[in-house]
């Protein structure tokens, strides 16, 4: 059984004590018996941090061609629960009905079973408190191999998502791109029912309040902030002003047309073919020290130096750590840093010989000892001011460094 | 002064009447009638008796069994709620409804 099962983001507030409250996600890619792939979302208007049992069950499980969703109590016991079958009723066709889990509350009628295709998400509300009318729901997207799946943008701060009303005007104000770090930016005010936004060298997005060929119900408007799926990334959006009138979360209607040409080229993770001859360029050292809101808690303060003979424009690294005693693996840490500012749009270069300290401190997985447990750090990825890599770029958050640098020198060319 | 005349018969029989009777005459009568009459009635009645209370038992028992057949036992009882650290309660949905969102069905 293979899925990935990632905790997005938690968090919550008393409302006893008046705190507001926070929605909280969480989300996982379990594979079928049949194949397909499944991407899970659980949305709850109230979060909350749940510390679990150590030897609870998973509250997301595959049996055969069905997902097994569990709710569970701090205790570790199962208190409500379902299965959401996606039996193949055609070569790209999946019929997805609901069963109970043997010896679990049920729902007191199961929803309807729907057909629906390769790529298509469902949602239904799974909970509701009834004093207030907030509610908790999960999504789900079938895939085939082959197909594209996404995360649904989710609401940070608002309630339930609605769709947004067809014909709603759309309005984009002074508008900055981003994945991971801003890509482009726009000084223009734009409005209508669809409204668009270029990337040089990246592509044009397309956002809509009504559907049409070649859109896809994956952009999240929730006030000035609108997240959006373009291909098999992630984006988004921060604007001056609200993208709709309408107060809340609205789900709308997103196109992406990817640039014809240079597109290709400049956003090819070349780091897999880098050069690794020669010494690194960076040379990380770690002393011992304390994490930044826990003082109890052990980490490691991380200086690197320029240790090559050209300007550094982003690296990457990570961090394997180990049981000292037995020598076995206890979790990796690493992270990415892009050496340009996206408020002036410049560059900001580490030169030869310079030394920087990372400004969060590495903090170790949780383990008995207290102390920090054996490490080894390793660079995975260097890019150089003129384009060049140093490295073999093979953790994720590489990729994506990749990506965004090369895409920023592309459009950020010397004037010839 | 007379409308008619006299029938000295019914005079004489008038005065005959009533015959005397003994007392218990009634009493033996009717212990009579009754011992001449079959005891199949009092059977019938508690056999009609039986049958009414027989009838009244299916009835309750066919009742009961066609109300558990087209009425499912709830599944989720109402005490099912997840109260959370923050005090919220949330209880699961009787019949969620199934949305396709990428059609853009509202959910």
């Amino acid at each position: 059984m293979k899925w990935n099962y990632a905790l997005l983001f938690a968090a919550s507030a008393s409302l006893a004590l008046g705190q507001p409250v926070y929605p909280s996600q969480s989300m996982a890619r379990p594979k079928l018996a049949n194949g397909a792939s499944v991407y899970y979302q659980g949305w709850k208007e109230v979060g909350g941090y749940q510390k679990s049992a150590p030897d609870a069950p998973h509250d997301i499980d595959v049996s055969g061609n069905a997902v097994v969703r569990r709710l569970i109590k701090e205790d570790g016991s199962v208190w409500f629960g379902y299965q959401v079958h996606f039996d193949k009723v055609g070569d790209a066709t999946f019929r997805v009905s609901f069963s109970p889990i043997p010896g679990v509350p049920f729902f007191e009628q199961a929803p309807e079973a729907r057909d629906i295709h390769d790529g298509e998400r469902v949602m239904m509300n799974v909970l509701e408190e009834p004093s207030t009318g907030r509610k908790a729901f999960d999504t789900f997207q079938v895939c085939l191999p082959g197909t594209v799946g996404t995360y649904l943008p989710l609401p940070y701060e608002s309630g339930v998502p609605g769709i947004i009303p067809a014909g709603t005007a759309l309005r984009l104000t002074h508008p900055r791109l981003s994945r991971g770090m801003v890509l482009a930016r726009e000084s223009g005010i734009s409005m209508d029912t669809h409204v668009s936004m270029n990337v040089p060298n990246l592509g044009r997005f397309t956002f809509s309040s009504s559907p049409g060929a070649g859109y896809k119900l994956e952009a999240l408007a929730e006030g000035n902030r609108l997240r959006f799926n373009g291909g098999a990334d992630e984006y988004r959006i921060e604007a001056d002003t609200p993208f709709v009138d309408q107060a809340g979360a609205w789900l709308l209607w997103v196109r992406f047309d990817p640039s014809a040409g240079a597109v290709s080229s400049a956003v090819t993770p070349k780091a897999v073919t880098a050069s690794q001859d020669g010494p690194a360029p960076l040379e990380i050292t770690a002393t011992p020290t304390t994490a930044l809101n826990n003082p109890s808690i052990p980490a490691l303060s991380l200086q690197i130096k320029n240790v090559s003979t050209k300007n550094i424009l982003a690296y990457s690294y990570h961090i394997q750590f180990t049981d000292s005693a037995t020598g076995i693996g206890m979790g990796r840490g690493g992270s990415s840093t892009t050496l340009i500012n996206t408020n002036t749009d410049q560059a900001n270069p580490m030169l030869p010989g310079a030394i920087t300290r990372q400004p969060r401190p590495e903090v170790p997985p949780r383990n008995p000892t207290g102390i920090v447990p054996g490490y080894s750090i390793s660079v995975d990825l260097v890019i150089f001011d003129d384009g060049s890599t140093w490295g073999p770029g093979t953790a994720p958050l590489s990729a994506r460094l990749l990506q965004n640098v090369q895409l920023w020198l592309a459009n950020h060319k010397p004037q010839e | 002064m007379s409308d008619f005349e006299r029938d000295p018969e019914l005079d004489q029989m008038r005065a005959l009447w009533p015959p005397a009777a003994p007392a218990g005459l009634e009493e033996e009568v009717l212990r009579a009638f009754r011992r001449s009459q079959s005891p199949a009635p009092r059977r019938r009645y508690w056999m009609f008796a039986a049958a009414g209370v027989a009838i009244a038992a299916v009835g309750m028992t066919g009742g009961i069994l066609i109300d558990r057949a087209i009425r499912p036992a709830p599944k989720s009882p109402p005490a099912l709620q997840m109260i959370k650290g923050n005090g919220s309660k949330f209880v699961p949905v009787k019949q969620p409804r199934l949305v396709v969102i990428s059609r853009g069905e509202q959910p």
